[in-house]
């Protein structure tokens, strides 16, 4: 402790020293620009309780309704991304949007302050504002599928696949709603624990989160049941709230 | 004869020469809000107004082009002759000829609109038209197909420069185009305005038609835009699957309601109603006189006799206005 505090007034010195002198010879303004890194976030997709790969487009039994189903199309939003500090400062990230898929499911957040991150907190969804405040560009883009014409605002979480244990032989699940009662985007605040999210301008660190696919069918929800869902309303709120429930930190790559 | 010309060419060269130079001042405003009517609740710094974003947005309003069968435009069911509301059809017909299931509103002062469609389930002009675009009973196109039959059109080249700097399609340049045309569709120059205006004076008939109004309809018609932009249910029990506004909150309480439309150039907008069930005004205010007030008790009681009907039309009628519906700037481009 006491070698690198003297290391650190020796570079305190040696620093202000050269500056001095470079303040001298010309006014070269200094660069105050605080430091800055960047931050990933991936999100791997994974199935049922003992987290097996998950892939579009393959066959899965549900563990809880039996159901067998494939998966065709699922795709949901994260944002409003928020890292937080141990000594409770946070840096929200401005504008972050993101529209994950298992084909896309990578996030690469530039400009976070350096420092070490202990806590996450994202939505799983978009806030209302971004809902009702007109045409967007990016993720939000109503391009993008994830938005419904006739009563504006976000699909949040989009699933759509087949089933035989389906009466139609396909289910499609288009989840939101932004507005009480009926509110389908849901808070994830996840601790990193013992592990610390360190962010410099040297590194590239990634938060690596894990995506249940099969909570949609959580409680059991039973194919023969229920295979649409595209409104707000309690199926929406419900299936959306299980599907986050099924959004976990696993590790943090340094 | 010959100098004056040459001079004249001149002056012509000398000018091209100085719009060539200077950027062009726009010496009109795009869009005159009347100083009368409230403040607008459009909003979006996005979007600033010009003359050259109108422009565009006419043109793509008018393009039948932006469906699927190219035979449908919003200018389809949009007529400026009935103030923007359809050929006086109960429900619309789109791409194929697909029967929609609603009266096609009227686009009539949507500046101070903050909720579109008769369920309201619209929340700002600017995504209102990727609806009837993308509604396989309208228009049928995906937002992605829409942009390839803008940009495949190569007439569109030189409005996007004009008004964006750049030939560059995208959903919003031209989603923005089209609300700065929509919001430049105000109606303010109807005979009930000059007589507000002490311009112009009611007839007898037409006086007592105001106050006919006053008693009963400006509750839920506030002027000046004859609209509270709120959701009643005037009366409605019987609706087949069409539930209105619950569609859009799935709150039970909804049910059966329906926005408030606005009465202006009311005579051009027939039938009435969210489906069209009423074919003229006279039907309408019969229908007031007997809606189930156990299920709208906020209806005022009507009770109008015939003659009393024929007062209030009349005052109805003031509300039309000639200017908007014969406005060159308006219409479809030639």
């Amino acid at each position: 402790m006491k070698k690198h505090t003297q290391k650190f007034i020796l570079i305190a010195l040696f620093t202000a020293l050269v500056f001095g002198f470079s303040s001298c010879k010309d006014d070269t303004p200094v660069d105050n620009t605080p430091k800055t890194g960047e931050v990933n976030l991936e999100f791997s997709h994974v199935w049922g309780i003992d987290m097996a790969p998950f892939y579009l487009d393959q066959t899965y039994i549900h563990p809880m309704s039996k159901d067998t189903l494939k998966i065709n199309l699922l795709k949901y939003y994260i944002s409003n991304v928020v890292l937080h500090k141990n000594d409770g400062s946070s840096y929200k990230v401005p504008e972050s949007y993101y529209l994950i898929d298992p084909n896309s499911n990578k996030v690469r957040i530039m400009g976070v302050p350096a420092g070490d991150y202990t806590k996450v907190d994202f939505l799983i969804g978009v806030d209302s504002l971004a809902n009702f405040s007109g045409l967007q560009g990016g993720a939000l883009n109503p391009s993008n599928g994830m938005f419904w014409s006739w009563s504006t605002g976000y699909i949040f979480v989009r699933v759509e696949g087949t089933s035989p244990q389906s009466s139609t032989g396909m289910f499609m699940y288009h989840l939101g709603g932004y507005e009480a009662p009926y509110i389908a985007s849901h808070t994830k605040s996840l601790p990193f624990g013992n592990d610390i999210l360190s962010v410099n301008p040297d590194a590239s660190p990634t938060l690596h989160f894990n995506v249940n696919a099969a909570k949609f069918w959580h409680g059991p929800v039973k194919l023969g049941d229920l295979n649409v869902i595209h409104n707000i309303g309690e199926a929406s709120t419900n299936m959306s709230k299980n599907f986050a429930d099924g959004v976990v930190l696993d590790h943090i790559h340094p | 004869m010959k100098f004056p010309r040459l001079f004249g060419a001149g002056i012509l060269v000398l000018l091209n020469f100085q719009a060539c130079q200077e950027p062009e001042i726009e010496t009109r405003k795009p869009i005159e809000f009347p100083a009368d009517f409230p403040p607008i609740t459009y909003q979006n710094p996005e979007n600033p107004f010009s003359q050259a974003h109108i422009a565009l947005g006419r043109k793509l309003f008018y393009d039948p082009n932006l469906s699927l069968t190219r035979n449908i435009s919003c200018g389809s069911c949009h007529a400026q002759v009935h103030g923007f509301a359809d050929h006086n059809t109960p429900q619309s017909f789109g791409i194929y000829g697909r029967k929609g299931v609603r009266n096609t509103p009227a686009l009539i002062n949507l500046a101070w609109m903050s909720q579109f469609m008769w369920d309201g389930g619209i929340r700002h002009l600017d995504v209102m038209p990727i609806a009837p675009f993308t509604d396989s009973t309208e228009m049928g196109l995906s937002l992605p197909q829409l942009l390839t039959r803008v940009e495949e059109n190569t007439t569109y080249l030189d409005y996007f420069q004009k008004a964006y700097g750049t030939t560059q399609v995208d959903e919003k340049r031209i989603l923005f185009a089209l609300s700065q045309f929509m919001l430049s569709l105000i109606s303010d120059n109807s005979k009930y305005d000059r007589v507000r205006r002490h311009q112009d004076k009611f007839t007898l008939q037409e006086e007592r038609g105001y106050a006919l109004f006053q008693e009963n309809c400006v509750n839920c018609h506030q002027e000046p835009l004859f609209t509270s932009g709120t959701f009643q249910r005037n009366g409605i029990t019987k609706n087949g699957a069409d539930l209105g506004r619950f569609r859009i909150t799935q709150l039970p309480k909804d049910s059966f309601y329906f926005k408030v439309p606005t009465l202006r150039n009311i005579a051009l907008t027939y039938p009435y109603f969210h489906d069209g069930r009423f074919r003229n005004l006279e039907e309408v205010l019969e229908a007031y006189n007997h809606a189930d007030r156990s299920v709208s008790s906020g209806l005022p009681l009507f009770n109008l006799d015939n003659s009393q009907k024929q007062e209030l039309i009349s005052f109805l009628n003031t509300l039309t206005d000639y200017t908007f519906i014969s406005k060159h700037q308006f219409s479809e481009p030639r």
